[in-house]
């Protein structure tokens, strides 16, 4: 007898994609051999679900005929898989349409068969016009409308397509009839974060960013694509997602669309669906026309090494591959699949598609201190990172003097792409791993107030100085992807520019540094944390017993910030620590994710919670703190989220003991540490050799042998060695600490320490009362020096 | 003109179960007679809802369909969120109680789900409660399809018709060792010991499933161990008569004394009970109780005490007339479902040695 369970436990367990359809049609295959009906159409379901989603569709519209058969001669399986009969149905539907290889009469005879069998089991049209209408679109405009407006006169029910996605629809039928006013308003929903599912918005956004890109408004366009671009983030279901951004980024940053295009070529490749390989490929096109043409005009070669490159069809020379073939193959690959749709579809969609030019517009440069755009999701627009930097009283820099700095001073890894200096100021473009950096540096004498707040080692001596200086010098830095390189990136400039600095102000987190601080942030990216990226700031009210707290930087990298709502006089330093945690796991990952989704963890008597954030609601008491404030409107309230539902974090009793919280560690924060321990290394050994010290130790990264990698399933070791001296630049240190996994080596075994070996280090100086770190070493040896 | 509102309210002053039935039935009746559309609906929900737990659930199977007719007939009902949600949640009642009456047939209990479904597409809810619901049943129908409507019912997201993240437990536990699959079981029990989540019927209900499932596979020392905790909590209660029958089994082969202080404290709800389900349970594990009682008839003496109904009654006689019952009723529903699943249970509660 055929037994199903055993089956479907193991398809549940087998990884998506090809190794889970092979299991799936192991099972096909079993049901079909003991003539189990009901099995056969069950599983054929299950790899068509499958091949929609996780494989190659095609496969899908294959074997739907196959189920549909099943279906018809048992009419005992109608009670238990009508359902998935007309869900599939809706998939076939939907993906047919971007295969050439189905005819246009066999679409059409699909949606009549579609549409009888709704009615026969007496579902609404709906999703039968809306199908319909996204098809017709590219085939006749006129039928497309009609099936449009019976599409809304039908109701929703459980067929229908969830609201995010009939949104959607909604706003790409309304800029497919050329009306982009509507189609704004009718996507806000989505804009607002208040409609989202596992395709939208980042769908909405490809598809706005694709409509401004060729409107002619390049500005609106990169908007959408950078969000866009967050959310697909090359991922093999948005192909066309892709596409859209190649195009995008052939326009406004090459460079980025160059990587892009590396990370996605693999996908293109295995992709059999037309319809998406034709968006990615225009996208390509697009994009290499562009890097051909950079190449050409600053008479570079054209030909790339990328390793990806080697899985297109395309001759292989010992320079690599020339990018003019590449362009050209994916003109070729456009222009086919275009004309194959077209011709299936009886129109020239594509056609016209793939002929539309991308029409740069100037702009005038917006204010940089624009409120943030509107709100979007977890995202909001980028805000500019400007930072001010003061000097002593006596000294002042020309820009003139500024821009021979810069010239002189170019970091290795960098390349000065431009320097120039007018009235107005210092302008310095470098390029870094093929991104641009844009800084902007101007001097202005103001007494007007900062806000700020002396943090580190910031003397109040020297703030003070700072903040009576009217001569102020400001850096404006548009922060890429990277925000964390690039506060590195900032603090070198500024070190270069200014040597003389003594003190630097953030005036977006609110964060005033001293100089060693900055020089040692400028010289080791890996010693800038999630936390440097932002401020907390607190308003108090004893009487009322509330405090309200709120991040500030968020904003630079495009992220909402967070703010705590009624927080009290004796829970605020707990909450300040908890929004602090929260923002800089945000800060890592790069991202906020929508409203009311789980990011971030927190352990609570060790058990993992989420954090979640809300809009702030409109009805706050009135003599609250929190309604009271100006602050950002579009600021999130951080949330807890917890068996009962969600909580703000201030009232959680969660959280209301701190003994049982645990913050717990990222292995991202791990490995920054272990990065600036060996970025650092040279100071252990300039101190070591210059400064009289009681002990010192370092965490030695030591590599098993193949044998005891297998054992134990681990491949590195740390382990504690203590210095026993130092001798022609080159630092000893006996074990302290031993490891089964390494027999061979024994407590106060004297190793030689290669720096790269270090994965931490400490340095008790003579006298003090603790052990230092990297960044209080540096400061010592400065101030040596001085 | 009634004031309907008031009268609902009057129904708390009555003892759950017939009487505030009575009280319902007239309310019917007077909402029928002005022609209340709003009243005859809900007079209608609320008999179903007490018919459901605290009377007999054949009666709400009995007023469903009337439910239906006038739903159906009014646009204004199907207009409103708050009837519309009422009615599948009355749905979901159903499709869960009409598998309890083998009168009702195979045929009848599918259509009842395929309708359920119907209408939970149609408001655009989850499926979930559909796929569990029709899970439970067909566990003693085909297991195959079970199973497939387990998975599905993982698959779907909860929603407000749904029977809550407790239950959404329960019911992998009940699947789980309805397979024999312990080690998922007791992961999924495990959010409800915890206490995480939590339902009314817990741990009674859920632990009854270990103690059947400990019994099939002859592990008594585990099946006492959830059996002596929900023991107290089901006895006295007939909505329990199902989890007093298993745990009788279990007792006559264990702790015959017990068994019979279970049964004496029991009988008597078990005479009035019209849920041929509850009391096909109860029989049989009075059945095995008093085969025990046979061995040792001076227990019968000594623990059983009977209702007045049936003062004076044999051992011998009782013992054909439960016997009797179990059989009768084991046939009925394994002949309805087209499995032996239930005269398994009633021949070898311990498992086939």
């Amino acid at each position: 007898m055929f037994t199903a369970d055993p089956l479907i436990r193991q398809i549940g367990e087998t990884e998506h994609g090809a190794a889970r359809l092979a299991a799936i049609t192991e099972a096909i295959r079993e049901a079909d051999n003991a003539s189990a009906h009901y099995w056969r159409f069950y599983f054929r379901f299950e790899a068509i679900k499958e091949s929609i989603f996780h494989d190659d569709a095609f496969k899908a519209i294959l074997s739907f005929p196959e189920l549909l058969q099943i279906f018809d001669t048992h009419p005992e399986l109608e009670d238990d898989f009508s359902d998935d009969m007309l869900c599939a149905f809706k998939w076939i539907l939907e993906n047919s349409t971007h295969f050439y290889q189905v005819s246009r009469d066999q679409i059409d005879r699909n949606y009549e068969e579609y549409k009888r069998r709704c009615e026969r089991y007496g579902v609404s049209l709906r999703v039968y016009h809306m199908k319909r209408c996204s098809y017709l679109l590219k085939v006749d405009k006129e039928a497309a409308r009609a099936e449009y407006e019976a599409f809304h006169h039908c109701k929703r029910d459980g067929y229908s397509d969830c609201l995010a996605c009939e949104t959607h629809f909604d706003m790409k039928v309304a800029l497919e009839l050329g009306d982009e006013e509507e189609a704004l308003r009718i996507a806000k929903p989505i804009l607002d974060g208040d409609q989202s599912c596992a395709e939208i918005p980042h769908c909405t956004y490809a598809r706005l960013t694709d409509h401004y890109l060729y409107a002619g408004d390049l500005d609106e366009a990169a908007y959408y694509g950078e969000l866009c671009d967050r959310y697909t983030r090359g991922d093999a279901e948005f192909l066309d997602a892709t596409g859209i951004l190649l195009a995008l980024y052939s326009a406004v940053d090459p460079a980025r669309g160059w990587n892009l295009f590396k990370q996605c070529l693999p996908t293109y490749m295995n992709s059999m669906n037309p319809t998406q390989r034709l968006q990615f490929a225009d996208g390509a096109f697009r994009l290499m026309q562009t890097l051909v043409g950079i190449n050409q005009e600053q008479g570079d070669s054209t030909f790339s090494k990328a390793p990806v490159l080697a899985a297109l069809p395309l001759e292989k020379t010992a320079e690599g591959i020339d990018l003019v073939q590449v362009r050209d193959y994916f003109y070729r690959e456009a222009r086919e699949a275009g004309e194959r749709l077209d011709k299936r579809n009886g129109s020239d969609y594509y056609a016209q598609q793939l002929s539309r030019t991308i029409v740069p517009v100037v702009h005038e440069a917006q204010a940089l201190d624009a409120a943030p755009k509107r709100p979007l999701h977890g995202l909001t627009s980028r805000v500019p990172c400007v930072l001010l930097a003061s000097l002593p009283e006596d000294v002042s820099v020309s820009y003139e003097q500024m821009q021979e700095r810069v010239k002189a001073g170019v970091p290795e890894d960098a390349e000065l792409v431009n320097c120039t200096t007018d009235e107005k100021g210092l302008f310095v473009s470098y390029r870094r791993d093929g991104r641009v950096y844009d800084y902007a540096l101007t001097v202005i004498q103001t007494e007007d107030e900062v806000n700020a707040n002396a943090v580190e080692d910031l003397t109040e001596e020297t703030f003070a100085r700072m903040l009576a200086n009217p001569t102020r010098y400001f850096l404006h830095c548009q922060i890429g992807d990277k925000a964390q390189l690039d506060y590195h990136f900032a603090m070198e400039l500024l070190c270069t520019v200014l040597p003389e600095l003594i003190g630097v102000i953030d005036a977006i987190n609110q964060h005033a540094y001293s100089a060693d601080w900055v020089r040692f942030k400028g010289k080791f990216d890996a010693s800038v944390s999630p936390n440097d990226l932002f401020g907390l700031h607190l308003i108090g009210d004893q009487e009322k017993d509330e405090v309200w707290i709120t991040t500030l930087g968020l904003n630079v990298l495009g992220i909402r910030e967070l703010e705590v709502h009624f927080a009290d006089t004796n829970n605020y330093s707990m909450m300040a620590d908890i929004l602090d945690h929260a923002a800089a796991q945000i800060v890592g990952q790069g991202m906020l994710p929508d409203e009311n989704t789980d990011f971030g963890i927190i352990y609570i008597d060790d058990e993992p919670h989420h954090f979640r954030w809300e809009r702030k609601p409109d009805d706050l008491p009135p003599d609250s703190i929190a309604a009271q404030v100006p602050s950002d409107a579009s600021s999130g309230v951080l949330m807890l989220e917890t068996d009962e539902g969600t909580e703000l974090v201030a009232k959680s009793q969660l959280l209301a003991n701190a003994e049982s919280l645990d913050y717990g560690n990222t292995n991202r924060e791990f490995h920054r540490r272990i990065a600036l321990a060996k970025q650092t290394a040279p100071i252990l050994l300039e101190a070591l050799q210059s400064i009289p010290y009681e002990r010192a130790g370092v965490r030695l990264e030591l590599r098993l042998s193949e044998e005891q990698r297998k054992k134990f399933d681990y491949g590195i070791e740390l382990l504690w060695a203590e210095v026993t001296e130092v001798r022609d630049g080159v630092i000893y240190a006996a074990l302290k600490e031993t490891s089964e996994a390494l027999p061979e080596l024994h407590e106060e075994e004297l190793l030689t320490v290669d720096p790269e070996q270090i994965a931490a280090w400490f340095f008790h100086p003579q006298g003090a009362e603790q052990p230092i770190g990297a960044q209080d070493a540096y400061y010592l040896l400065k101030e040596g020096q001085a | 003109m009634t004031d309907f509102a008031n009268l609902e309210q009057t129904f708390e002053q009555y003892d759950r179960g017939e009487a505030r039935l009575t009280a319902i039935r007239k309310a019917i009746h007077e909402a029928d007679l002005e022609q209340s559309i709003n009243w005859q609906f809900w007079f209608r929900y609320d008999y179903l809802e007490e018919s459901i737990f605290c009377g007999d659930r054949y009666f709400a199977l009995i007023i469903f369909p009337e439910l239906l007719a006038i739903y159906d007939e009014h646009t204004e009902l199907q207009e409103s969120e708050s009837h519309t949600h009422s009615l599948l949640i009355a749905f979901k009642w159903i499709v869960e109680a009409a598998p309890e009456f083998p009168q009702i047939s195979r045929e009848e209990i599918d259509g009842y789900f395929r309708e359920f479904k119907k209408r939970l597409r149609r408001e655009e809810k989850s499926l979930s409660i559909y796929y569990m619901k029709r899970c439970l049943f067909y566990m003693h129908v085909d297991k195959d399809i079970a199973g497939m409507c387990f998975y599905r019912f993982l698959d779907e997201p909860l929603d407000d018709i749904s029977d809550g993240r407790a239950l959404y437990y329960d019911q992998q536990v009940e699947y789980y060792l309805s397979v024999g699959d312990e080690e998922k079981a007791l992961q999924a029990l495990q959010p409800l010991a915890e206490g995480q989540y939590h339902f009314s019927h817990f741990p009674q209900v859920t632990y009854n499933e270990f103690v059947s499932y400990y019994m099939r596979t002859g592990q008594l020392d585990k099946a006492r161990y959830y059996a002596d905790q929900i023991e107290s909590r089901v006895t006295g209660d007939p909505y329990y008569h199902h989890i007093m029958g298993t745990l009788m089994t279990l007792y006559a082969k264990t702790d015959p004394p017990r068994a019979c202080r279970m049964f004496s404290h029991n009988y008597a709800d078990y005479l009035e009970s019209k849920n041929p389900w509850l009391r096909m349970f109860f029989a049989i594990g009075a059945s095995h109780l008093f085969d025990r009682l046979r061995q040792e008839p001076e227990l019968f003496a000594k623990e059983i005490r009977l209702p007045a109904v049936k003062r004076g009654v044999d051992l011998q006689t009782l013992s054909a007339e439960l016997h009797a019952s179990a059989g009768a009723l084991t046939n009925q529903f394994d002949t309805r479902n087209g499995t032996d699943d239930y005269t398994q249970m009633y021949l070898h509660p311990f498992g086939k040695e």
